[in-house]
Order: structure tokens, then sequence, then C-alpha cells
């Protein structure tokens, strides 16, 4: 029975210690309840923070590691404008607000290429050579073909002789036809200017004297 | 009578965001047709804004060596794009940008408003 009075004496003694240390009245208290039994034990307001523990490598690495391979990046940068919103404002219109292609070459708004290489391409020659279409006893629908803005766009062989034939009054060309997609209209109201409102750019009598 | 001029009213809302779509488009705009069934018909169909074209390359440099004149003669797809043919002939990186996984919508997009 001994042991036993022996391990209770521990016990309550042990929950007294707890007590006074864990919940002690005041800090001094509880420092002087630590100090009985644990060394080096901070006094009230002297705590330090515990230093933190760093590993250090049993010894130094054999190589360095050599860096990632640098791979270079071709990152695609436009030398011209590609603010195409900006772009298209700034291109002359006509007067139903499309592009005046025509004008805008002339006046260098646009430098278009004359080859996908242009350090190795040459243009194709301009042709100054206009072409005078009227239709019997109608002046008035007079047409003037101007060779000189299409061949700065084009070549010969985009018309010749797939859409017109070479001689000047050839083909049987008729506003009918031209909008049904024929003649000028395989250019004029899809990529050129349209054939609905662009009357007086070929029947230059209807836009009036100048 | 009330309810009617609302439904109109929100339905002239409604359709203000398309209004300018329309507006941009500007004359010579293809959207390249598409024939047969694939696999990748998800995607929307090529859009090809020939004035953006037209500012940097003259009519001949791909008429008719690249492209036929006609929309759709071409039979135009990707794998020969890739190949460096159509597209492929300036979209390469160098003359202009190229054709991959990171620029599929600038040509496959279904809003082309504002080129």
């Amino acid at each position: 029975m001994r042991w036993r009075r022996c391990i209770n004496a521990i016990l309550i003694g042990s929950l007294f210690f707890m007590l006074g240390a864990g919940t002690g009245c005041t800090t001094e208290t509880r420092h002087k309840i630590l100090t009985v039994v644990f060394e080096d034990v901070p006094p009230p307001g002297q705590e330090k923070p515990p230093k933190p523990f760093i590993r250090q490598p049993r010894r130094p690495p054999l190589f360095k590691p050599p860096p990632p391979p640098r791979i270079p990046v071709k990152v695609y940068k436009p030398a011209f404008n590609t603010d195409w919103k900006e772009v298209l404002r700034k291109l002359p219109k006509d007067a139903v607000g499309g592009i005046d292609w025509v004008t805008a070459l002339e006046n260098g708004d646009i430098k278009p290429h004359n080859g996908i290489d242009p350090a190795h391409a040459t243009a194709q020659p301009v042709l100054p050579l206009d072409v005078h279409l009227e239709p019997a006893a109608q002046p008035l629908f007079k047409v003037t073909f101007p060779h000189k803005p299409h061949t700065e766009w084009l070549a010969c062989n985009s018309c010749h002789p797939r859409i017109f034939q070479m001689q000047a009054g050839a083909d049987p060309i008729s506003m009918e036809k031209i909008f049904a997609g024929e003649y000028c209209g395989q250019c004029h109201g899809k990529v050129a200017f349209d054939v609905a409102t662009g009357c007086p750019q070929c029947h230059r009598a209807l836009a009036g004297p100048q | 009578m009330m309810c009617r001029v609302a439904t109109v009213l929100l339905l002239l809302v409604s359709a203000g965001p398309l209004v300018p779509a329309y507006c941009a488009g500007v004359l010579g705009d293809i959207t390249i047709p598409r024939k047969g069934t694939d696999s990748t018909d998800f995607m929307p169909q090529a859009f090809f804004p020939h004035w953006i074209h037209r500012t940097r390359f003259k009519c001949y440099v791909c008429h008719d060596a690249l492209f036929q004149m006609k929309v759709g003669a071409d039979p135009i797809n990707m794998d020969a794009v890739r190949e460096g043919r159509y597209c492929g002939v300036c979209h390469d990186g160098k003359t202009a940008f190229t054709v991959g996984f990171d620029t599929c919508e600038r040509c496959h997009r279904a809003d082309n408003s504002g080129s």
C-alpha cells in the first residue's frame, strides 16, 4: 500500500505544480514556481523568441548544376501599324464611305508591296491608257476606263484575256451583266468600289460639268 | 399597347450590339465557305479581311499565283496552310503572324466587327 500512497502524493504534487505553473495567479508567482524545477526560465518580461533551427548541409555540393538551356523564342513583331481600326479610320473614303484605294495609293497613305519579298520584287508596268466605250447613241453613258489605276494594283493577266479581250469593244459589256458579277462586276461591288453607288466614276458625264 | 411598345424597345436595345458589327464590315471581306464536314467544324469559319491585305500588298502579289479570284475556288485547308501553301506562304512568322494554336482565332472568329 505504500507505493500507492507514493504515487498519490506524486500525482497530487504534480497536479498542484501544474495548477501553479499553468494558471498561476501572477507571472511572478509562476516564475517562482517554475524555477523550482526548471533552469533557464526567463524572468517575466524578458522572454526571447525561440531561435529558428536551421539544418546545415553536411557537405558542400559536388558540382554546381548548369543553368537550364535558354531556348531562343522567336516572337513575331510586325514592323507596321497593326491597330487596324485606326488604319481603317485614316484611309481616305469615297462618297458612300467605302475605302478610296486609288486616292490612298496616290497620297501615299499605303505603300503596298510588289511581292511577298519586297526586296526582290519589281512592280508591274503601269499603263497610262484610257479606253473609251460609248453605247450606241447614248453619249451620257460613255464609259472612260482608265488603265492607270487598274495597273497600279493589278497585272495584265489579272483581267486579260480571262475577263476582257484585248480589243476594245470586243466584249458585250452591259450593266445587267456587271450587276450579275460578270466583266467589271467580277471585282467592282466585291472588292473595288460598289457598282450601285459609283456610277460617275466610270460614266464620267453623269458627274456633271467639272 | 404599352407591352407592345416595351417589347419593340427591348428588341431594339438587344439588337444594338449587332448594328456596329454590320456597319464595320468593309467591302471585300470574305468568310471562306466551308465544304464538306470535318472534325474541326466547331471552329468558326475563316474570315479574310481583304482590305488589311490590300494595305500591305498589291493585288497581283496573291492573284492568281496563290489564290484564284473566285471565292471558294481553291481547296484551302489547314494542312496546306501549315505546309506553306495558300495563306501559309506569308503567314509563316516572318512576313506575317504564324499559323499556330495561339493564333487560331485571328482568322477563325465569329465576330468580324472591327477588321
